[in-house]
């Protein structure tokens, strides 16, 4: 019949098909100056991390008792701390702490936060009540507070650290994600599923989770810049990583005792933090731009 | 035997806090109150009425959507119920549904190929998962089906206009073979040419395989383009039945008169007084009555009974038009 003919596609939809969403994605996140820098230093940060052993010129905890307190050089690039580590390795090292600590503390929280809002989502109400309540409790619960009474019971260490990170930061993907899933269970998509008679965990795989993964970077992105600043502050109290390990805080509390003798401790200590917590706020908002339809650019 | 029949069918739902409950409010909404409908095989049966009648709550509750307080429904004699079993699964296979809006009906996230071979997918079970490459093949013989090419397959919901997602909607409907097909306000936001396009895919493809549809609309002029017989719905209940042409040319309930009175231009319309009654505190008697312009006294007091007033065309009025007389018989022999 006449229906097939005009149904063509016009020629300029076609092409942009073969791209993946992800590419798309990723085009429109670096388009803007904010989300290219912030994904440029992130990047950095991670390589910085990732390679450490390679790229440090010196060994982070060896110490050099004749070379105390320099400043910057190009031999020690940051300087040396208060008992001559060289503070440009510490950095590198404090980085592969940091976003370690941030990465499994995340991923932890994620999956427990995700697995629990789905749960509580698409299961009987009570189970939601109880969950709801429980994660709300959590929630009411101060960070540091919390943190620090975990240590006293468990010992510092970087376990309990990601441990105490993930436990107290569950609660908020849970929210999140049951929210989302409460919303998304009334969609007609989710509905037409229930008609074809699609059981619960075929509805979760197949509609829920790809619904949910946007929404959830985002959070990730914004979400490391607190995990950073949790574990510095933690370090910073002793309550964290354990000298003469390098960890951010660690060495910001040497820079803040020689803080008048030896300004540039505190300073190349305080600086990773600072420039790491704005770049992951910025690829955050640049990720909601791409995922939020909201934001006006469409997809 | 009818491939679809619903009897007495009473679909109720909660509503109101516990507070109102304890100030005597009813605590649920009667949105279907004893329905009866039967669809052949191969025929289109059009369901009428307006915004709040209960058209999609039927058809919800034929897809096994809503909860049924009452009444039966069965398919080629299976007993449709809303618990999940092994039954509830092999009825799947036999219903297609196609929703209001066909945008929303498909996962933005979704590609269209994966989300018109979903029914297969979930026949098979996550357990025996279909490749990815026989679901593609299979979205291109069902969208050439409908009339879209294959490249449509790789796309997302949002790369489509409005007509080719309702296509994708009655390829992924048609994915299972199934014996009915319910279209809720298939042509709800098509321009009129889609629309013209859509009926006739649809008739073409009731043709080629002998589908029933349970055709939902709003639209008259519609309903009375595809459908074999229509049934018009009013708070809940079917009013009138009958063959599409006996009911266009000689309706026999007053609010079908004044339905088709509304549509057609150049006639005076006779307006309705009013808006429809709430679902939560139902009229007595008859449910049209207060809105009725030829009701009286025992309008409000009995419900009137399903009158069959010819071949299959039945009317629930205590004075069908053009059978007014039906009722003085009746007071006679009760007399």
């Amino acid at each position: 019949m006449a229906i097939a003919e005009d149904r063509a596609a016009p020629p300029e939809t076609r092409r942009p098909l073969a791209e993946s969403p992800f590419a798309k994605g990723f085009q429109r996140m670096v388009s803007s100056p904010q989300g290219a820098i912030a994904f440029a230093v992130v990047a950095l940060l991670v390589l910085g991390a990732v390679f450490a052993p390679l790229i440090a010129p010196y060994d982070p905890i060896a110490i050099a008792p004749r070379i105390r307190f320099e400043g910057p050089s190009w031999a020690h690039l940051l300087g040396t701390d208060q008992i001559g580590r060289d503070l440009f390795s510490r950095v590198l090292y404090g980085a592969r702490v940091a976003l370690k600590v941030s990465l499994f503390g995340t991923t932890a929280a994620l999956s427990l936060g995700a697995m629990l809002g789905i749960i509580a989502g698409l299961g009987p109400r009570w189970i939601d009540s109880v969950l709801v309540i429980f994660c709300d409790s959590v929630r009411s619960l101060p960070m540091i507070l919390f943190a620090l009474a975990v240590v006293a019971i468990y010992g510092p260490s970087m376990n309990t650290l990601i441990g105490v990170i993930a436990f107290s930061m569950a609660p908020g993907y849970f929210r999140v994600v049951r929210n989302q899933v409460l919303v998304l269970r009334e969609t007609d998509f989710v509905t037409a599923a229930n008609a074809m008679g699609a059981s619960r965990l075929r509805v979760a795989l197949t509609h829920l989770v790809p619904n949910l993964i946007g929404p959830l970077i985002v959070l990730i992105a914004m979400d490391i810049p607190a995990v950073i600043g949790i574990e510095s502050g933690l370090s910073f109290l002793g309550q964290g990583i354990q000298p003469p390990d390098a960890s951010w805080g660690t060495m910001l509390s040497d820079g803040y005792s020689y803080i008048r003798k030896a300004p540039h401790i505190a300073v190349a200590a305080g600086l990773p933090v600072i420039v790491a917590t704005v770049a992951f706020t910025f690829l955050g908002e640049a990720l909601r731009d791409v995922f939020d339809p909201k934001s006006g650019k469409g997809r | 035997m009818p491939l679809l029949e619903v009897k007495d069918l009473v679909v109720r739902y909660p509503s109101g806090t516990i507070f109102d409950r304890l100030k005597g409010a009813p605590g649920e909404v009667t949105v279907l109150d004893g329905v009866s409908i039967a669809v052949e095989a191969g025929e289109t049966l059009g369901l009428v009425g307006e915004s709040g009648s209960g058209k999609t709550t039927l058809g919800r509750a034929i897809a096994g959507l809503a909860p049924l307080s009452g009444g039966k429904i069965a398919l080629a004699g299976d007993t449709v119920t809303s618990r999940r079993d092994r039954a509830w699964k092999t009825l799947r296979r036999n219903v297609g549904f196609m929703f209001q809006d066909p945008v929303a009906a498909l996962d933005p996230r979704m590609r269209l190929s994966s989300a018109i071979t979903e029914p297969l997918a979930v026949d098979a079970g996550l357990l025996h998962p279909i490749s990815g490459r026989k679901r593609r093949r299979r979205a291109r013989e069902l969208l050439a089906e409908v009339g879209l090419t294959s490249d449509f397959a790789d796309r997302f919901p949002h790369q489509v206009s409005g007509g080719q997602a309702r296509r994708v909607t009655v390829a992924r409907a048609l994915a299972m073979r199934p014996k009915l097909v319910i279209a809720d306000e298939p042509t709800a936001g098509l321009d009129l040419s889609v629309q013209g396009e859509l009926l006739n895919l649809l008739n073409a493809i009731q043709a080629a395989d002998d589908i029933s549809f349970l055709f939902i609309t709003h639209n008259l002029a519609v309903a009375r383009h595809v459908t074999h017989r229509v049934a018009v719905m009013y708070l809940g209940r079917i009013v009138e039945t009958a063959p599409t042409k006996t009911l266009f040319s000689d309706p026999a309930h007053p609010y079908t008169h004044a339905l088709l009175n509304a549509h057609s231009p150049g006639k005076p319309a006779t307006r309705l007084k009013g808006e429809a009654p709430s679902l939560k505190i139902r009229p007595t008697g008859c449910e049209f009555h207060t809105r009725c312009p030829i009701a009286r006294d025992i309008c409000r007091r009995e419900a009137p009974p399903a009158r069959e007033l010819g071949a299959s065309h039945t009317v629930r009025c205590h004075f069908p038009r053009g059978h007014e007389d039906l009722h003085v018989e009746r007071e006679a022999k009760a007399a």
